[in-house]
C-alpha cells in the first residue's frame, strides 16, 4: 500500500511539470493569432498600407486635405520609410 | 410634402429662419450660423451672416447661390471642416462646437458622408477598398447587405476591382458616392459633385443621390451652381452675401434659373 502511494506520488509529481512546457507554446500561439488578426485588419489593403498612409488616406477622403497635399505628404512618408 | 422652407423675416427681427416638417428631427441644422473671415479688421468678410436652416431627414436639398455667396462655407461648417465665428451647427443631435477634436473626428467618420468635386479617391486602392475605407479605418466590417445595395444602386458591381485610374470620371464619382453612403451616415454632403463631369455622367450621379434619398432613406445636401442639378432635389435654398434669401420646394431647373437671375448669379 505504501509503495503504491509512493509510486502514485512519483507518477503525479514526476510527470506534472511536463505540462509547463506548453505555456511558451500557448504564448506563441496567442502572439501569432494577434499578429495575424492585426495584419488582416490593416493588410486588407496590401503590404504597403502603413498606418501613416491610412491616416493620410482618411484625411483625403474626408476633404481635410486636397489632392496636391495628399500627394505631397504621401511622398514624404514614403521617403522616410525608405 | 413639406420640407426645407425659408421665410423672409419681419422687418427688424433680423435673420432668416427655416424649419423642417413639424415633429421630424432634422439630420442637421444651422442656428444663427455666422462665419467672419479677417475678424475685427476693416477687411472682415461675413461669409455666413446669421443663417438658420434645418435639413430634415430623408430629404434631398440643394444649396445654391452665386460664387462668394457662402454656400461652400456653409457646407464646410456643416461638415465640421470649418468652425463658426458664432452660432451653432448640429448634426444628428450633436452640437459640433461643443465636441472635442476626437469626438468631432469620430462624428465625421461615422455620421457624415462626403462627396467632392475632385472625387478624392485613394489612387492605390481598388474601387471596393476605397468604398470600405471609412469602415476599415474605424475597424468595422462592412455590412455586406448594405454594401451590396449601395454598389447595386450606383451600378458598380463589375468595377469593384478597378483602381481609380482605370475608371472614368463618372465612375470615380460613383465610387465616391458609395464611399459616402457606406457608413449609413446621418447626412451626405456633396460639394459641386458634378462640377468635374460631363452632363451625362453628372445626371447619373444626381440620379444616384436621388435614389439614395428615395430608396435608401438617406439625407443629402449638395452645393451646386447648376440649376439642372437642383432639379433633382426636394428643395433648393438660395444664398447671397452669406444670407439665406430664398427657397423653392420641388424646384425645377427653369424655376431655379429664374431665382438665380434675380439674385444676379
Amino acid at each position: 500500500m505504501n509503495t503504491h502511494t509512493a509510486i502514485l506520488a512519483v507518477h503525479h509529481w514526476g510527470h506534472g511539470p511536463g505540462w509547463w512546457f506548453l505555456i511558451p507554446l500557448l504564448f506563441w500561439a496567442a502572439i501569432i493569432f494577434l499578429v495575424v488578426r492585426a495584419v488582416r485588419r490593416c493588410g486588407r489593403f496590401g503590404p504597403s498600407w502603413r498606418s501613416g498612409e491610412a491616416v493620410l488616406a482618411e484625411r483625403y477622403a474626408k476633404g481635410e486635405i486636397d489632392a496636391d497635399e495628399y500627394r505631397d505628404r504621401l511622398s514624404v512618408l514614403r521617403e522616410r520609410a525608405k | 410634402m413639406s420640407g426645407v422652407t425659408a421665410t423672409r423675416p419681419a422687418p427688424g427681427t433680423g435673420g432668416l429662419t427655416a424649419a423642417g416638417p413639424g415633429g421630424r428631427r432634422p439630420a442637421a441644422a444651422a442656428l444663427s450660423a455666422t462665419k467672419v473671415y479677417g475678424a475685427g479688421g476693416e477687411v472682415a468678410v461675413r461669409a455666413l451672416d446669421d443663417i438658420s436652416v434645418e435639413f430634415p431627414e430623408g430629404r434631398f436639398t440643394a444649396v445654391m447661390g452665386p460664387s462668394g455667396s457662402g454656400k461652400s462655407t456653409l457646407l464646410h461648417c456643416l461638415a465640421g471642416l470649418d468652425s463658426l465665428s458664432s452660432g451653432q451647427i448640429v448634426v444628428g443631435g450633436a452640437d459640433l462646437g461643443s465636441l472635442s477634436d476626437k469626438q468631432l473626428t469620430l462624428l465625421r467618420r461615422d455620421r457624415i458622408g462626403f462627396v467632392f468635386q475632385s472625387f478624392n479617391l485613394v489612387p492605390t486602392l481598388t474601387a471596393e477598398e476605397n468604398i470600405t475605407l471609412p469602415l476599415a479605418l474605424a475597424g468595422r466590417r462592412p455590412d455586406r447587405a448594405w454594401f451590396d445595395e449601395i454598389v447595386a444602386t450606383v451600378g458598380l458591381a463589375d468595377r469593384l476591382r478597378h483602381r481609380p485610374s482605370e475608371l472614368s470620371g463618372g465612375q470615380q464619382q460613383r465610387v465616391a458616392v458609395a464611399r459616402a453612403l457606406v457608413t449609413r451616415p446621418e447626412i451626405v454632403l456633396a460639394d459641386e459633385p458634378t462640377g468635374n463631369l460631363d452632363s451625362r455622367s453628372g445626371a447619373e450621379i444626381l440620379g444616384f443621390l436621388r435614389r439614395a434619398v428615395t430608396e435608401l432613406g438617406q439625407t443629402v445636401v449638395i452645393v451646386t451652381h447648376d440649376p439642372v442639378a437642383a432639379g433633382y432635389a426636394d428643395a433648393a435654398l438660395f444664398l447671397a452675401d452669406g444670407r439665406l434669401v430664398d427657397s423653392l420646394e420641388s424646384p425645377t431647373a427653369a424655376g431655379v434659373l429664374d431665382r438665380l437671375k434675380a439674385l444676379g448669379g
